[in-house]
């Protein structure tokens, strides 16, 4: 529905983003221009939810940080692509003109949407460079490198894509402990990303991030499982799938605690970590 | 890391990254978080958020200037030190600080090279567990009702039919 002038330049923004699904160029300069732009549409969003409790930006935002480094030493320097700066530029117009001549809530979903389309555009796109560095034997070390930046501009598109089934999340209107939990996953990431990114790593951090990751997969497994039982979720699907991958993340997790909690310095952490 | 001492806790670890941990253990177990559609929703990233602190550690690992507690270092090349052959260990423990207890020291490079490993299958493990969550969202399921109670509705049509025996397949068909 287009009922301002806004919707246009909202609708622009989506053809320049569905545009980017459909362009095949996969070059070391074309994924460099793809990475370089995307990081600064993020932001341009961003900034429509920041009335918001949760911004559902917030974990994307603190994705495009941890990535940084990795992008400029992996895959080398680059100018944004056009269409994504143009992206940019259209959402930021768009987030400077009065509240009164839209609908907020719409034009958070439309950026919302906007961003899912380029994150899985760029995501793919690096995904397949990596792939194509990994044939070759001279250039496998680099395209593994590329295939973990690829996954980690997939996990926000996922986070993207949860946002935007959940719309009462996406326009900030959930309310009660669920929102309570995903503020407190938003303010955690940022600050395990402020302590880790282009910082000495401290293994303390390292250990209460391990155990944090624990309790995360050990409470998803007790509330899925409850889910089933209650006919929410499918049970098949819980009991053969979700909860033996959980469970293997959790085996995992388990090992890396082990490890900092002997290579950390003795501490007390506080007693609601230890359980 | 840049962290000033006032910024500690009485813990050790910094204090705003204990604070927020503090408070996501709180939310997370709290006993409102009921199985209904909001929390799955809340769920699926927090099964991400997972998946990005696994990238986290492995970056921590990759970089030379982690350092750890002597006593574990020296635990941890003990654990290398049973995989790798008699002469090479030599070098191993050559390479170690001489520095005991409590104090912070460099890693030898096998020991990294075995940290590094378990990141990464950490890592492996932490992305099968996201991709597997995307079924906490539900949008495939339709819950099937039972329908033994529901009585099935007789028409004139269906009172009045009557289905013969199935008729047999000519032979070899």
């Amino acid at each position: 529905m287009i009922d301002t002038p806004d919707d246009l330049l909202m609708l622009e923004a989506e053809h320049l983003a569905r545009d980017l699904l459909l362009d095949v160029d996969e070059s070391q300069r074309a994924v460099a221009s793809l990475l370089y732009g995307w990081a600064p549409v993020i932001l341009a969003s961003a900034k429509y939810s920041d009335s918001q409790t949760a911004n559902p930006f917030g974990q994307v935002l603190e994705i495009c940080r941890g990535i940084r480094g990795d992008a400029r030493d992996w895959i080398g320097p680059g100018r944004p692509d056009p269409r994504l700066d143009r992206i940019r530029e259209l959402l930021e117009d768009v987030a400077s003109a009065p509240q009164a001549s839209g609908n907020l809530s719409r034009r958070q979903t439309s950026a919302l949407h906007t961003c899912y389309l380029a994150t899985h555009a760029v995501a793919g796109r690096i995904t397949r460079h990596a792939a194509e560095l990994r044939h070759d034997e001279s250039t496998r070390p680099q395209g593994l490198l590329i295939t973990a930046l690829g996954s980690r501009i997939q996990n926000a598109e996922q986070i993207l894509d949860t946002h935007l089934c959940d719309r009462a999340a996406a326009t900030g209107t959930t309310i009660g402990p669920a929102q309570e939990l995903i503020d407190g996953i938003t303010g955690w990431d940022r600050l395990l990303h402020d302590a880790l990114v282009d910082q000495t790593p401290d293994p303390r951090v390292l250990l209460v991030s391990a155990n944090i990751s624990l309790g995360l997969l050990r409470r998803t497994a007790e509330l899925a499982s409850l889910a089933a039982a209650n006919g929410h979720l499918d049970s098949f699907n819980v009991h053969t799938r979700l909860q033996p991958a959980l469970n293997a993340a959790t085996d995992s997790w388990d090992r890396a605690r082990d490890t900092w909690r002997a290579l950390a310095p003795i501490t007390t952490p506080p007693a609601s970590l230890i359980r | 890391m840049a962290c000033s001492s006032a910024d500690h806790h009485a813990t050790g670890i910094p204090h705003p990254v204990a604070a927020a941990a503090h408070t996501l253990y709180q939310v997370l177990h709290s006993s409102e978080l009921d199985t209904g559609s909001d929390t799955r929703y809340a769920l699926r990233p927090a099964v991400v958020a997972t998946v990005e602190a696994a990238h986290l550690h492995l970056q921590a690992t990759r970089r030379s200037d982690l350092r750890g507690m002597a006593s574990g270092v020296s635990a941890l090349t003990q654990a290398v030190f049973d995989q790798v052959p008699g002469a090479r260990s030599l070098n191993l423990w050559r390479q170690l600080e001489r520095l005991d207890g409590p104090a912070l020291i460099s890693i030898p490079a096998p020991v990294r090279t075995e940290l590094l490993r378990q990141a990464t299958r950490n890592l492996a493990a932490t992305t099968t567990a996201a991709s597997a969550s995307h079924s906490l969202l539900g949008n495939d399921f339709r819950p099937v009702r039972p329908t033994h109670g529901v009585a099935r509705p007789k028409t004139e049509a269906y009172l009045h039919s009557s289905i013969g025996p199935r008729p047999l397949s000519p032979t070899g068909w």
